[in-house]
């Protein structure tokens, strides 16, 4: 499904940081591969957009970049979330889960695409950093 | 650029193309490493066409700095590779990439904002200098074109007010018509212009010396000439309007004057009305000067006071015009006529009967201070005529300076010597020139503002005066090149009131000096002793006691010799007793105008005054001596 640019722009940013932030670090591929897998197709971007994504990012001091050869594998740049990207997170997630309810509210989201039970809130739980669970994933279907 | 056409072995290369793709770092360390080769990188990384065409395709693209054209190369090959591994084929990655041309775009504008914030700064202050240049540059160009599309409005016709008198003057009281008549034909006087036959002579020769015969067979030749003048003189007015062109009869007299062509005063400023006369006047009298000495050697007092009368009257009428030239020459006039009657009274004082002395102690009396005062009228005229073809008028007595004004302004210059054709640049910083200059109505009540404090100034008597305030201002004005700008008109066109008004004062000290030497002769004629003080002579030979302008006394003089020596204290303001300062070569300092100065203050070397900064002062101990008049030798210069 093809997203409207505008909503791409805020939407692909949070999700690197999301990934980032599950998986400690990435490199340029195996973000690029994670995007189109996990958001099921619909945050699937070129790389012509992601590396200039990431060093937008990288200028704003939400992550960082280092070269390194990692388990004897050849030199890759690998990304990892500061501090200020974990904070950035953490406010972005607020923001689009309070969209969220506000758009299942008015009825724009049906709350049963996003595979949420009745009488529990309409909070999306996007958990920790480590904690998994429905996140993109459950948006994503 | 196709890896294809790279040479493989970097050591192929040339020293330069090396030098170009490493980086400083390991060049400082003396390593040619060229780690920054984006071919090399991506050959490095095992990539073939087209793949690696994309990659350094994108890497040139961003036009970025050598070492993130590197880092970027470095990225895209390590992301193609990932790709291979995972199985996927060139045409898919390709495919997945995007645009090259974009990927570029926003790679490079993204990777500048990791660049260090100096760099940032610097690009945002270049940025912002530009934008600032470039608003600057629009609204100059705005400025200018209103600057070049303004013109003036010329209004006001100045010539009647400057002709007021001689247009109410009767035809039967006009001096002019005779004066032209005495002029026509007469040749200038042989002390005039070149003057072949005295080129050896250190001064003008006197009656009896050498070289004066050709002045007495000129002077014989123009005793009519010399009679319609003096009845010319006698008139009540000098009746010559003045104008841009000249009546044909006057033609007649200046046959080579050049005429402006044309009465419309649209097209002619004040400035180029026509004053032949003035030169004209100055020569006649000139010639009755020389007339008097002659009469006066040959006994003939009632000429002689006729000739001083004449030239007196030369004076007046040539002040019927209120410009500051005519005044000043009018004041020259009147100190040769009283140069004369010194120089009578000391050498021939046998020639001059009682009632020749009274007539010139009259006359002379009768020349008051306000006839002898520089008058600024037709200057403020003039002034008021310049604005009207320099700026705008906006009805309401403002406006802005125009291109004509601009070109008024560089003639001025040129007259002065400061300039001759007009500058490119001077058609370039016009427009900008003229913001920063006074608006008219600023500027003409500047100027009223100079003028009135210059007023001032002459009504206080000479003794009590500092150095005027409008020449100091002005002066400030010169020496600022902002001032300058800003107050240009003015500080071309104010008049050097201040020297012209001491030069006033002291042809009167000079006139009040003849009047007291005239005065004493009078009073030992009469009575067989000289007079002790002005209080003998008030008030039968003097109305009134004569002040020195240097100190606010009397005017003083001794009996030296059985002759009485009339002398002002000088610019010293201390009393020597008659006796002028002297050189250390034994000559006296005979020179008056240039060393007034305010009581206690030091000399001012003005734009006016002309003296040489570096010459050493002149002495001042000592008084400036009014009669009798210093004659030095005459020396012939073929003498051994």
């Amino acid at each position: 499904m093809r997203v409207e640019r505008e909503l791409m722009r805020g939407a692909g940013p949070v999700a690197v940081l999301k990934l980032l932030d599950r998986k400690g670090e990435m490199y340029g591929y195996e973000l690029v591969d994670a995007l189109a897998k996990q958001s099921g197709g619909v945050l699937a971007m070129g790389q012509s957009t992601l590396y200039p994504l990431l060093y937008n990012l990288e200028s704003k001091g939400l992550i960082r970049a280092d070269w390194r050869d990692k388990e004897a594998a050849r030199a890759r740049k690998y990304y990892a979330l500061t501090e200020k990207g974990r904070g950035r997170l953490a406010a972005e997630s607020k923001q689009w889960n309070a969209v969220a309810k506000a758009m299942v509210g008015m009825g724009v989201i049906d709350p049963a695409t996003l595979g949420l039970q009745a009488g529990r809130g309409l909070g999306l739980n996007l958990g920790s950093a480590r904690a998994g669970g429905a996140g993109i994933e459950g948006a994503a279907t | 650029m196709s890896t294809a056409l790279m040479p493989e072995n970097p050591l192929q290369r040339s020293t330069w193309a090396r030098l170009r793709c490493t980086p400083m770092r390991d060049l400082v360390r003396g390593r040619l490493s060229c780690r920054l080769d984006l071919a090399a990188i991506v050959r490095d990384a095992g990539l073939t066409p087209p793949v690696s065409d994309l990659v350094l395709k994108v890497a040139s693209k961003t036009r970025l700095w050598r070492l993130e054209k590197a880092d970027v190369a470095k990225e895209l090959a390590a992301h193609f590779q990932d790709g291979l591994e995972a199985g996927a084929s060139p045409q898919e990655l390709i495919e997945a990439f995007g645009d090259p041309g974009r990927a570029a775009k926003l790679i490079r504008r993204a990777k500048k904002r990791n660049r260090p914030w100096a760099w940032r700064a610097t690009r945002n202050v270049i940025r912002g200098s530009a934008a600032f240049v470039g608003v600057v540059l629009l609204l100059y160009a705005l400025q200018t074109a209103r600057f070049y599309l303004s013109s003036p409005s010329i209004k006001e016709d100045f010539r009647p007010r400057i002709n007021a008198a001689a247009w109410a003057t009767p035809e039967a009281d006009r001096a002019w018509p005779l004066y032209r008549q005495a002029l026509l034909g007469m040749p200038d006087p042989p002390n005039t212009g070149n003057a072949k036959e005295w080129a050896n002579h250190s001064r003008e020769p006197e009656p009896g010396e050498p070289g004066w015969e050709v002045m007495a067979a000129y002077l014989a030749a123009q005793q009519e000439r010399l009679a319609l003048a003096r009845q010319a003189a006698a008139k009540p007015a000098f009746g010559r309007p003045v104008d841009f062109e000249m009546s044909p009869e006057d033609r007649a007299l200046w046959p080579s004057e050049q005429a402006m062509g044309g009465g419309d005063f649209r097209e002619h400023s004040l400035f180029e009305i026509l004053l032949p006369h003035l030169s004209s006047m100055r020569r006649l009298s000139m010639t009755l000067s020389a007339d008097a000495h002659r009469a006066a050697a040959a006994g003939d007092g009632a000429t002689v006071a006729a000739d001083i009368e004449a030239i007196l009257g030369v004076a007046r009428h040539v002040r019927e015009q209120p410009f500051m030239i005519s005044d000043l020459v009018a004041v020259s006039c009147a100190s040769r006529a009283m140069d004369d009657a010194c120089f009578v009274l000391d050498r021939y004082p046998a020639s001059l009967r009682d009632e020749d002395l009274l007539r010139l102690a009259h006359r002379l009396g009768a020349m008051t201070d306000g006839d002898m005062q520089i008058r600024f009228d037709s200057e403020e005229w003039g002034f008021a005529d310049f604005l009207q073809r320099a700026y705008t008028d906006d009805g309401e007595g403002d406006g802005r300076l125009t291109p004509a004004g601009v070109k008024m302004l560089h003639e001025f210059t040129s007259i002065a010597g400061t300039a001759h054709e007009q500058d490119p640049w001077v058609s370039l910083l016009a427009p900008g020139g003229s913001l920063a200059m006074l608006g008219r109505h600023d500027m003409m009540m500047e100027y009223t503002r100079l003028i009135d404090m210059f007023r001032s100034e002459a009504a206080t008597p000479l003794w009590l005066r500092k150095h005027s305030e409008p020449d100091r201002i002005i002066e400030g004005w010169a020496s600022s090149p902002v001032q300058r700008i800003r107050h240009l008109p003015l500080v071309l066109l104010f008049p050097a009131v201040g020297h012209a008004s001491i030069h006033a004062q002291l042809a009167m000290e000079r006139r009040d000096g003849a009047i007291l030497a005239v005065a004493i002769e009078l009073f030992h004629r009469r009575h067989g002793v000289w007079p002790a003080s002005q209080d003998d002579l008030v008030p039968s030979m003097l109305p009134g006691p004569l002040v020195d302008r240097f100190d606010g006394g009397r005017l003083r003089f001794v009996i030296r010799d059985d002759r009485p020596v009339v002398y002002s204290v000088g610019v010293d303001r201390d009393d020597d007793g008659g006796r002028w300062p002297i050189y250390s070569d034994g000559r006296p300092n005979t020179s008056d105008v240039s060393r007034w100065r305010p009581q206690n203050g030091a000399i001012v070397r003005t734009r006016t005054t002309g003296t040489f900064p570096d010459a050493p002062p002149d002495p001042e101990d000592g008084d400036w001596i009014l009669w009798p008049p210093l004659r030095q030798p005459l020396i012939m210069k073929t003498d051994p």
